[in-house]
């Protein structure tokens, strides 16, 4: 468990006059954990005590001014598809507040319940192991089928009324590429023609989607909590938007959810995955909507440590996990040069 | 992209603002603070080793060279101009920047159906250049 910083050890005093009007009693802090720490929010585990001394869980996800991409994300947004999904079949947290002042706690930030299991770093030691095994028991087919659920949400309800549907034919695609393309201008330090030919490819490749659905956005075993032999929570939402469905399907088998591994998501065989996706879903993740959607997520993420290099080379943080990625940027390029079929 | 000093320099102050205050155990803050020390005195010795870039810079500067062939006669000097003039700058990273940005030029060109899709040479290049880049990236892994 990491060290509690500076922040958190503040977060019980400034969080019981702001839960106690929530929940229109005494509230008692028990203790607040720092559960991840990313690059642009982070996670709180909260023990409380309300009015009766009756125990209670929650989790608290603030994020910080200035993170990584909070151009193209927003914690409101997020907010509102978990609560949107509530009762759609979909595992997700309950969630209970948003709160935007960001004087209560440093950041704009979100409640919810918490969700009991585990959340495997899926590229560790232990996490190829446990994610090895649970492909080949239930966790590997409800993996596929709560995708296709996803894709299946009835999103022209009101409660999705604040999600915008795309520009028809070609127009979701080529509208998630100018905003990558806004995001190499910038955050450039020095010339980036490896992802300006990026773009250039992907705008001259944007496929149309078989269907307008809700797409999750980051959705891999990375994003999951597990309980036992099932998926107990579908995580981090905040891409989230109407959109091409195969950009989910494309993010699950891209080589960077697979480093040095044959299974997809470090989960399942390639052909499994796509072969159960179809068969739920009737849309086929063709060779070419995967790679244009590969080539997609490989730049996206790509822009997320050229936008931390950019925040530590500027002083907006001293993070030097920052550092790190911006010293790191070189393996990024060469991933998107990969796909571009630089050799 | 950051340079060598400037981080060392947030190491350093990470260490000091976040590490040493939270650090109990003696041997620890001293094993800290020597570090801290260690990392002052190597911030003046760092040189950046500018001809690293050379491959890259030939590589670039061939692939650039084959583009000005494609243009009409009077565009086509000033762009050869445009590289010699980088070539001719006494720093190699200097010139490895200014055929960068003749490089992405191009790219950007390309796609936008002006000169051409063809960009197998310049791509080489930047594989080349990329190759310098990730030497640096992963030397220490």
């Amino acid at each position: 468990m990491p060290a509690a910083t500076a922040e958190s050890d503040d977060v019980p005093r400034r969080l019981e006059p702001w839960l106690a009007e929530r929940l229109g009693t005494g509230v008692r802090v028990l203790d607040v954990r720092p559960a991840t720490q990313g690059m642009s929010d982070e996670t709180f585990f909260v023990q409380l005590a309300e009015g009766g001394g009756h125990p209670r869980e929650l989790v608290i996800r603030r994020y910080r001014a200035g993170g990584v991409l909070r151009e193209i994300t927003d914690p409101e947004r997020h907010f509102h598809v978990l609560a949107a999904l509530g009762n759609k079949g979909i595992p997700v947290p309950r969630v209970l507040w948003f709160e935007p002042d960001t004087a209560v706690l440093g950041g704009a930030f979100f409640v919810m319940e918490r969700v009991a299991g585990t959340v495997p770093v899926p590229w560790s030691t232990e996490g190829r192991a446990f994610l090895g095994a649970a492909g080949r028991g239930p966790v590997g087919e409800q993996f596929i089928d709560v995708l296709a659920v996803i894709h299946h949400v009835d999103w022209r309800g009101p409660e999705f009324a604040f999600l915008a549907p795309p520009a028809p034919g070609r127009g979701f695609a080529l509208a998630e590429v100018e905003k990558l393309a806004e995001l190499v201008a910038r955050y450039r330090s020095e010339p980036e023609p490896i992802f300006e030919d990026a773009i250039g490819w992907l705008r001259e490749h944007a496929p149309e989607p078989p269907a307008i659905t809700l797409v999750h956005g980051d959705y891999r075993t990375g994003n999951l909590i597990y309980d036992g032999d099932r998926i107990a929570a579908v995580l981090d939402w905040e891409f989230a938007c109407l959109g091409d469905p195969m950009l989910d399907v494309a993010w699950v088998c891209a080589g960077s959810n697979r480093m040095e591994s044959d299974l997809v998501c470090y989960l399942l065989p390639m052909q499994r995955f796509l072969d159960g996706y179809r068969q739920r879903t009737g849309w086929d993740p063709s060779p070419e909507r995967l790679r244009f959607w590969e080539t997609f997520h490989q730049l996206r993420n790509a822009l997320v440590w050229l936008s931390a290099g950019n925040a530590f080379s500027r002083g907006r943080t001293d993070d030097l996990r920052f550092a790190r990625m911006a010293l790191r940027l070189p393996v990024m390029r060469r991933l998107v040069a990969e796909l571009l079929e630089y050799r | 992209m950051i340079g060598v000093r400037q981080a060392l320099d947030g190491i350093r102050a990470r260490l000091r603002d976040v590490v040493l205050p939270r650090l109990e155990d003696e041997h620890a803050r001293a094993t800290v603070i020597a570090m801290l020390g260690i990392l002052g005195d190597l911030v003046p010795r760092v040189r950046e080793d500018e001809d690293r870039w050379r491959p890259a810079v030939e590589a670039l500067a061939a692939a650039l060279r084959g583009r000005a062939n494609r243009r009409p006669a009077d565009a086509a000097g000033a762009f050869r101009a445009a590289v010699e003039a980088a070539l001719a700058e006494p720093s190699f990273a200097t010139a490895r920047l200014q055929l960068l940005e003749m490089a992405e030029h191009e790219v950007r060109s390309a796609w936008a159906g002006r000169d051409g899709r063809d960009l197998t040479e310049l791509r080489r290049a930047l594989a080349v250049d990329l190759d310098v880049q990730l030497a640096l990236a992963v030397s220490h892994e």
